[in-house]
């Protein structure tokens, strides 16, 4: 299976915010809904059809914003060598995407530095990582740089500044396709209920004399609240069935039994390349998303790195000596390591390794 | 279907249900607990994350290695076709007729079956073994770092070099070529050995060449039955290609097929023959005697090779072997 890649992303100026989408989608399917609710019950039945299209114009604007108008492009295939700091799978109720998160501290930086992103560019400068801690003209500022990092977000422990990057996982597919039905269901029964309210209320209008016609628009609000309610039940548990269900498809122990996953831990050395982005949720911060390929690298022969104490070589300083001198292995050669990563996406690479002389079973000189 | 039929499928149906709620509810309350945590509690992690399939890149570096070849039954040579030995002066030389205390330079070339999975400072391992099949390490000649690319990208195959200086008592060498990857895709390629005597003869000569059998392996001192094969092979002249459509099953078959030892034969007019086809050793060392003999008819610059491949049958286990190029001067 190839990366998944579930998400688009917008050029810079065209993204939008959560509201923005559901106006967009709320507008028409409300008139839509109105026009069919006048059509059988009249005024009531237009305000109710109004109120009921709120669950659904929330979870299509959401759904749309969140795969299509989220993330902001800056340039595909981009790559980053460096140390992971943190790893997490994102499944809670407000965040069910099932996203396999890797916060990557990049080299040369180490992971128990505690630096935050303003102490790193200077070190950064030796190779290509700075730009992913540096504001790019016309995008929206970086505020929240410094929360992706060793730690959970928003932590106060003693933390060293990362790089967002994110596996995508199919949680809020599964979430947005249940809760989009649900609301859907939701509408219907908004409709009634507001059909239902409203008319009960308008019936004893004509027995108020002078205030009739502010009894018709109390109806008429009736009508719309409790169809907006009705809907946005329905569509909140739509919401809790789709995260209930959010899917083992895609859940760790189900990679983990892929014939050709692998496993990364904290403190591992890795190269990573996917599209760099900004993503328009959070505060502000760049990412690698999706990730599309990680490679793990071994550090230099250990028992060479100057500093190793031959005596002791597990000892603490020995340590620091062995993992300061592949932070600077990697340091020196991402640029290297960052293009051979690219040479199995060259076009002319991939026709050439389709010619059969290229292809050997066993060797170039048995065939 | 009778009545009774539907309704004791009904009471069926609904003791499933029923049974199914406890299990449904403690899900529910599991997932619940979860978000809680996750939304008040801090958020420890994952300490091990798995990556997917497709997303995770395994490199597949690999040599001419005689380990696999003869592990599925294919002839090999030891005249190892991935490794080259140079003076300092470029000229290639033979790995049996190395001067004593002199520098030489050892090349391999490493592959990589990925497309997409490079190796970046893969690390290449040269070793010293001693003459013979099996021999056990006498030396570590050195190691080097190359950065390998994906199959059939610019650099690929990639070389690895190492100047050695060859110790002072002069002797026969066999070379061990080792690029390990620490999560390589096939890792039983990743080792080759070059291992080969070369000897000018003149027409109607005797050769006597004792070949040494090493048995290092056997740590409950067993007996074991080693199997001496003798063969003439040689890699084919050019590689055999996949047909449009083949399956890669169909053509790993035709490759063994076209490289198996008894399509080889030694070349019979030389006479080659070997003193034992069997060993029964436990440990230590042991050794045959290759013997041939040049024809009456051979001329100038006539060459002969065979390969003398040592495995143990009972523990289908390669052992080693060495390749006798026989030059008629």
């Amino acid at each position: 299976m190839a990366y998944r890649h579930i998400t688009s992303c917008v050029q810079v100026g065209m993204q939008q915010s959560k509201v923005e989408r559901m106006i967009a989608y709320g507008l028409p399917v409300g008139a839509v809904a109105a026009v069919i609710g006048a059509i059988i019950s009249g005024g009531v039945g237009a305000a109710a059809g109004f109120g009921s299209t709120v669950g659904l114009a929330f979870i299509l604007g959401f759904c749309d914003w969140w795969f299509h108008y989220r993330l902001i492009c800056i340039e595909d295939d981009q790559c980053a060598v460096g140390t992971v700091g943190r790893t997490a799978v994102s499944t809670a109720i407000d965040d069910p995407d099932r996203d396999f998160t890797i916060n990557l501290v990049l080299a040369p930086i180490d992971k128990s530095s505690y630096l935050d992103a303003a102490a790193q560019l200077p070190k950064l400068a030796v190779n290509n990582h700075a730009r992913y801690f540096t504001h790019l003209a016309k995008y929206p500022d970086l505020n929240g740089v410094d929360e992706i990092t060793t730690e959970e977000e928003k932590s106060t422990a003693p933390r060293t500044t990362a790089l967002h990057c994110e596996i995508e996982g199919n949680g809020m597919e599964t979430m947005c396709a249940v809760t989009t039905a649900a609301a859907v269901v939701g509408t219907v029964a908004g409709t009634a209920a507001g059909v239902a309210a409203g008319t009960a209320i308008a019936a004893g209008c004509a027995a108020s004399g002078p205030f009739a016609i502010l009894c018709l628009l109390l109806a008429l609000i009736v009508a719309l609240i409790a169809a907006a309610v009705a809907s946005a039940v329905a569509t909140g548990a739509g919401w809790l069935l789709g995260w209930l269900l959010g899917g083992d498809n895609g859940s760790p122990a189900d990679v983990a039994a892929e014939p050709g996953s692998g496993t990364i831990e904290v403190g591992d050395h890795i190269a990573i390349v996917g599209d760099w982005i900004f993503d328009n949720a959070h505060d502000g911060w760049h990412e690698l998303h999706p990730v599309k390929k990680v490679l793990r690298i071994p550090c230099p022969d250990r028992g060479s790195a100057p500093g190793v104490d031959p005596e002791a070589p597990d000892s603490e300083r020995s340590r620091a000596a062995i993992e300061a001198n592949c932070l600077s292995y990697l340091a020196g050669n991402a640029a290297q390591i960052c293009r051979l990563l690219k040479d199995g996406a060259e076009p002319a690479v991939i026709v050439d390794q389709h010619k059969p002389e290229n292809n050997p079973e066993y060797h170039p000189q048995l065939g | 279907m009778k009545p009774s039929d539907v309704g004791h499928a009904a009471a069926h149906a609904a003791a499933e249900i029923v049974t199914a709620v406890p299990t449904a509810v403690c899900l529910l309350c599991r997932r619940i607990r979860s978000a809680v945590r996750s939304c008040h509690g801090p958020d420890p992690g994952m300490q091990c994350l798995p990556i997917p399939e497709g997303v995770w890149l395994r490199p597949d570096a690999y040599l001419y290695s005689q380990r696999l070849l003869m592990g599925l039954g294919m002839a090999v040579t030891w005249d190892n076709p991935d490794v080259t030995l140079t003076d300092m002066a470029d000229n290639v030389v033979g790995s049996h007729d190395l001067l004593p205390s002199t520098d030489y330079r050892i090349t391999a070339q490493i592959h990589n079956k990925s497309p997409d999975a490079p190796a970046p400072g893969l690390p290449v391992v040269f070793t010293l073994l001693s003459f013979g099949a099996g021999g056990p390490p006498r030396q570590s000649i050195g190691s080097t770092v190359i950065n390998l690319p994906v199959r059939a990208a610019p650099g690929e195959p990639a070389a690895a070099s190492v100047v050695w200086t060859t110790p002072a008592a002069p002797d026969h060498y066999c070379i061990e070529i080792d690029c390990s990857w620490p999560d390589d895709a096939f890792p039983i390629d990743n080792v080759g050995q070059h291992n080969t005597v070369i000897r000018k003869a003149s027409a109607d000569e005797q050769l006597l060449i004792e070949i040494p059998i090493w048995q290092v392996r056997d740590e409950a001192h067993e007996h074991l039955a080693l199997s001496i094969g003798l063969d003439g092979y040689q890699l084919p002249g050019r590689p055999l290609l996949r047909r449009e459509d083949e399956a890669g099953e169909a053509f790993a078959e035709r490759i063994k097929r076209a490289n198996l030892a008894e399509l080889h034969e030694a070349d019979s007019q030389w006479a080659p023959s070997l003193s034992a086809h069997t060993v029964s050793m436990s440990s230590g060392s042991t050794a045959v005697t290759f013997s041939a003999t040049v024809p009456a008819t051979a001329s100038s610059g006539d060459r002969a090779r065979f390969n003398i491949s040592v495995n143990d049958p009972t523990g289908n286990r390669v052992v080693g072997g060495a390749t006798v190029i026989v030059q008629v001067a």
